[in-house]
């Protein structure tokens, strides 16, 4: 079983880039964790032992964490909770998800302690029937079928036990048509996403934008669709902003939240028991667009609303524990 | 139809290609109707276009001023052919850096100055790996020498900066890129192309990279101040 008594509740935090570095030891004091991804630490690396995974141009070729780039990370990991978000596991794919971001995260795992781990439902690799492996470039959705179902399950229940740490599977956001209910899927998104969190011991990464967009984008009301969805398996929130094109809101994670989206926050909060954290989600281009002062405004916001929702939902004796994990890791931080 | 025939459909799909799905020949006559209905969908544009800004924000960030020498020789489209037309066979966020100096270097279009361009960026990039890598692998394993016809750091800095290009020269300039190096790389005068001549009498007239020879000290480089070029240049492309 998911062990949601045992989460922390860690609050407001944001996605962790290099380039978020200098501003996140800035405004460390409304930053309570960091969500990172391994897998931007990861690049190709030559190796002479001829054990690699791939040989291109000549050379020997295997995936490794960069060190400078972790270096940074690991020491904002000193002063915050660290939570993993994957990018490029591919859980979804038919023909085997990808071990490469799996060896990477133990590499990660070795160094660093987190709080959870999630990936996004979805897949990005596909087998040819050559034997090559193509990849799409972004996240497809899934069908919500139940072979899919029949795929996931497992592998999910795998990714619960490898890690010392609780796995969350989070929604996304998809552009095909019909991926609601067609004769070519056996449930809509809420229903498949119930499917998982009942039949493994995962829990939910909510992310709100992206549903916001799939409501927005094909049209159905979000807040009759959240209300039918396992809301006490909502571990953590996702928000971000993005930009319209040719009709489709873009899951770009490039602009403020939209109000729709803090609305929708502010209606979801009380209904969430597990919640245990709120993650403000930013493209590394989208620094200088966006600026520092609108990002530490976004987060403010979030911690305003996160502060509402531990009063609602959590006794004082343990938001007073909640204060006293902050103040202890503070003092390790000294 | 399984899942695995649906996805290699809208992996080509998202790619601009249907090969994979005339490949599926046990479609019902209701999945070949949902297959051809996501083809004509406004949706499939856009997952397209998503999939080329992140491919395309991925080669401006690994090869940054490759890129830049491309724009301003006006050659936009050969970025365009190579996100088209070359698969995807690398991890989601690692550099494909190789693939596209191996695409340029099939290109008539691509002049001198570019394709040593891309050398060097995809060696700084290798010469970085095996930096970090310290002990685990010998630096001695990878050296690299190019051959600009303009000094090397007015090209980097003019491609920075968007100020413009100096002027090719006579005179080659040589830039040797190893791990063992503070910055990784350091700038040759010609006077290394003389001594090749006289011990080798091999050099080629074209960009080629050779390890650097045993005898050649420090003191004989040009020293340059500029720092170690950025791994990545923020570009803006929301």
């Amino acid at each position: 079983m998911l062990p949601q008594q045992s989460l922390r509740k860690l609050g407001v935090g944001i996605n962790y880039h290099g380039y978020f570095h200098d501003l996140i030891l800035r405004h460390i004091d409304i930053i309570d964790y960091i969500e990172v991804s391994p897998d931007i630490f990861c690049e190709e690396v030559i190796c002479e032992d001829g054990n690699c995974s791939d040989a291109t141009d000549g050379y020997n070729r295997t995936f490794r964490l960069n060190t400078n780039k972790l270096q940074d990370a690991l020491v904002i990991g000193q002063l915050r909770p660290v939570v993993v978000h994957g990018l490029s596991l591919s859980i979804g794919s038919a023909s085997g998800w990808n071990s490469d971001y799996l060896n990477i995260l133990d590499q990660y795992a070795e160094q660093q302690t987190f709080a959870w781990h999630s990936e996004h439902l979805g897949f990005m690799l596909v087998k040819n029937q050559d034997g090559s492996e193509d990849h799409a470039g972004l996240i497809l959705p899934m069908q919500f079928t139940g072979e899919a179902l029949d795929l996931l399950c497992p592998r999910i229940q795998q990714l619960c036990i490898r890690y010392r740490a609780p796995f969350l599977i989070e929604n996304t956001t998809y552009y095909l048509p019909d991926f609601l209910t067609t004769d070519h899927q056996q449930w809509d998104e809420i229903e498949f996403l119930n499917q998982l969190l009942t039949r493994t011991s995962c829990g939910l990464l909510l992310d709100l934008y992206n549903f916001y967009c799939n409501a927005l984008n094909f049209g159905f009301d979000p807040y009759a669709a959240l209300s039918r969805l396992q809301l006490d398996k909502v571990i953590e929130i996702h928000v971000a902003g993005g930009v319209t094109h040719e009709g489709f809101l873009l899951d770009v994670h490039s602009r403020e939240v939209p109000e729709a989206v803090w609305d929708l926050l502010a209606w979801i909060l009380p209904k969430l028991p597990n919640l245990c954290a709120i993650t403000y989600e930013l493209l590394e281009q989208a620094l200088p667009v966006t600026g520092e002062e609108k990002i530490v405004a976004q987060l403010q916001r979030c911690k305003t609303l996160w502060d509402d929702y531990l009063q609602m939902t959590i006794s004082p004796a343990q938001q007073n524990i909640s204060h006293l994990n902050k103040v202890e890791i503070q003092h390790v931080a000294a | 139809m399984s899942l695995l025939d649906v996805q290699r459909s809208l992996v080509g799909f998202a790619r601009g290609s249907s090969a994979e799905y005339h490949h599926c020949g046990n479609l019902t006559p209701s999945e070949d109707k949902w297959l051809k209905q996501l083809l004509d969908a406004p949706g499939l544009h856009i997952t397209q276009q998503v999939q080329q800004w992140w491919r395309i924000s991925r080669v401006c960030a690994t090869a940054p001023l490759t890129v830049a020498l491309l724009k301003r020789h006006g050659l936009e489209e050969l970025i365009v052919e190579y996100i088209i037309t070359e698969p995807i066979r690398t991890l989601f966020f690692a550099a494909e850096l190789d693939q596209f100096k191996t695409f340029l270097r099939g290109k008539a279009l691509v002049d001198h100055t570019t394709r040593t361009l891309v050398e060097f960026e995809a060696g700084i990039k290798t010469a970085a790996q095996l930096a970090a890598a310290g002990n685990e692998v010998s630096t001695e394993s990878f050296s690299l020498l190019l051959r600009f016809q303009c000094y090397p750091p007015a090209l980097f800095a003019a491609l920075l900066t968007g100020t413009p290009l100096p002027a090719l020269e006579q005179q080659d300039y040589y830039l040797e890129i190893n791990p063992s190096l503070e910055s990784l790389w350091r700038c040759w005068d010609n006077c290394y192309h003389n001594c090749r001549l006289n011990c080798h009498t091999n050099c080629s007239s074209n960009c080629r990279s050779d390890r650097a020879p045993q005898h050649l000290q420090r003191d004989d480089a040009i020293h340059t101040d500029v720092p170690r070029l950025p791994s990545k240049v923020a570009e803006n492309h929301i």
